[in-house]
């Protein structure tokens, strides 16, 4: 079940669950080694009058793209909770092992088929929005499920970026306005993936200990290995380096 | 973490770490060329509507030093943690000074290429410690060491039960006290760039076992092989060599 409210208007139910998952960064790295991510996709079906039959009308994308949860154990998910105002996000603050930031950010995209019945607070096209203050509660667990609800003050995607910091006024601010994107659901722990460091063997066993070690998850199906890549001595191309560092994606549930 | 100017500085993953450059006249481990690279940008919640590569940034570069070393991990035993005063400053000391030159580029404006270069006159490092291929720097840049001794000889000196006369410890509070630019950070063993002649016929095999007997390393993570000629002009020639780089502890692409 999913529920969303979108500037303000409710848009219906839908079965649609959240998607929990999991980056295990390498040992070797000198960054927080977990990233777990949030997305949920909301869409609203309708009967398209050219096609004549049920089709996506309107959606809301809404992802949380790092919860800073470090835990060892994901069961302890449960009754997290996070506020993400300004002494939040400072404390939170994290460059990856790429030399990259990565925000804490709720990102959303909505989105509206032209044929759709008019929806108040979606326009035609896709839109973008960003936000940095959010709260986000995740309830008891249930198997591999959890009820989370999320509140979020989405910035429109094109306004949001800056060339000067915040006002120190400015960043004092949080959660003076009701959210103009509030999401409740169910979100599904599916999986995630692991970054294992060169070694001579098969790299699958050493990734099922780290992603183990790293989450406390023993259901590890549907192993996929990605071999990390480079650049050919002449750039034209890009191939893998099988041998070498690699991925590996697994999923919680055993394949259909 | 640094103290430098205003900002709450990030340390940039990846980018920040040791490097080793080996050209083929390189012979001995003590022709290696060796760099200290640091990157920051400003950091704190005013900054998170800036993104990473608008925001002021702080570059560091230690280049030229010259470790003692028969392999990487002898770096953790590096120590330049002495300034000369002016009666002392002679060729003999500047010819035996192994710390290297410090390089550091500001960029104070969110969204512009303004920067201000600085060749802090005098620095003094060390490596505190090594775990693992993370090595733990202190580093201090001064743009008057001069001055900075001066304070240091005021400061009161201690006598030992036998009477003899010790002078005081450079410590880390002092020196952070009074430096412009003062540093702790863990510092990856990052990468080795190998120059390998054109001819070479295994230009990785010939890279690895160059950086092996010069720095002592065991396996790559990542291995890059860029040849630049090849890229831009199309038509290569045997003078212009082929770079390799090696990547330890991790992987990056600058």
């Amino acid at each position: 079940m999913s529920w969303v409210r979108w500037q303000g208007v409710t848009l219906p139910v839908t079965d649609d669950e959240a998607r929990l998952r999991v980056h295990v960064r390498a040992p070797d790295v000198p960054c927080p080694r977990l990233s777990w991510s949030l997305d949920v996709s909301h869409y609203v079906r309708a009967e398209n009058p050219d096609e004549k039959k049920m089709e996506v009308a309107y959606w809301v994308d809404a992802e949380v793209t790092d919860l800073r949860f470090y835990e060892t154990d994901w069961r302890r998910l449960s009754n997290l909770a996070i506020r993400a105002d300004a002494k939040w996000q400072e404390a939170h603050e994290l460059i990856n092992e790429y030399g990259r930031e990565v925000p804490a950010q709720v990102n959303v995209m909505t989105g509206c088929m032209k044929w759709a019945p008019p929806v108040p607070s979606l326009s035609p096209g896709h839109t973008r929005w960003l936000a940095h203050d959010f709260i986000l509660r995740i309830g008891a667990r249930d198997g591999l499920c959890f009820p989370c609800e999320l509140d979020a003050w989405m910035i429109p995607y094109d306004q949001y970026y800056r060339k000067e910091p915040e006002r120190l006024a400015e960043v004092a601010r949080f959660a003076e306005t009701p959210p103009n994107l509030q999401i409740i659901t169910r979100a599904r722990f599916e999986g995630g993936s692991v970054e294992v460091p060169r070694c001579k063997d098969d790299p699958i066993p050493w990734a099922r200990r780290l992603f183990q070690e790293a989450t406390g998850c023993d259901q590890m199906f549907q192993p996929e290995l990605k071999w990390a890549l480079r650049s050919t001595p002449d750039n034209k191309e890009i191939v893998p380096m099988p041998g070498y560092r690699s991925t590996v994606h697994f999923s919680t549930m055993p394949s259909d | 973490m640094v103290y430098f100017r205003e900002h709450q500085w990030l340390l940039v993953h990846g980018y920040s770490h040791f490097h080793a450059y080996i050209t083929p006249q390189k012979r001995t481990r003590d022709d290696v060329l060796w760099f200290m690279n640091l990157r920051y940008i400003a950091g704190g919640a005013i900054w998170r509507r800036v993104h990473d590569w608008e925001r002021p940034s702080l570059w560091i570069e230690v280049n030229g030093f010259k470790p003692h070393l028969r392999h990487w991990t002898d770096l953790e035993r590096m120590n330049f943690w002495q300034l000369y005063g002016e009666q002392e400053d002679t060729d003999e000391h500047y010819l035996s000074w192994r710390g290297g030159w410090l390089d550091v580029d500001y960029y104070p404006q969110s969204g512009t290429q303004e920067r201000e270069h600085s060749m802090l006159t005098d620095h003094i490092w060390r490596v505190g410690a090594r775990e693992g291929g993370f090595f733990t720097v202190e580093l201090a840049g001064f743009a008057d060491g001069t001055s900075f001794l001066s304070e240091f000889k005021k400061l009161p000196v201690g006598v030992t039960p036998e009477g003899n006369e010790e002078p005081p410890e450079l410590d880390s509070d002092f020196v952070k006290k009074h430096a412009e630019l003062y540093l702790v950070e863990h510092v990856p063993f990052g990468t080795v760039t190998v120059c390998v002649p054109r001819n070479a016929r295994d230009v990785e095999a010939y890279a690895l076992a160059r950086a092996r007997e010069l720095v002592g390393v065991g396996e790559p993570e990542h291995i890059d092989v860029r040849d630049f000629y090849k890229r831009e002009k199309g038509s290569e020639n045997i003078q212009q060599d082929i770079y390799v780089e090696l990547h330890f502890n991790g992987y990056f692409e600058d």
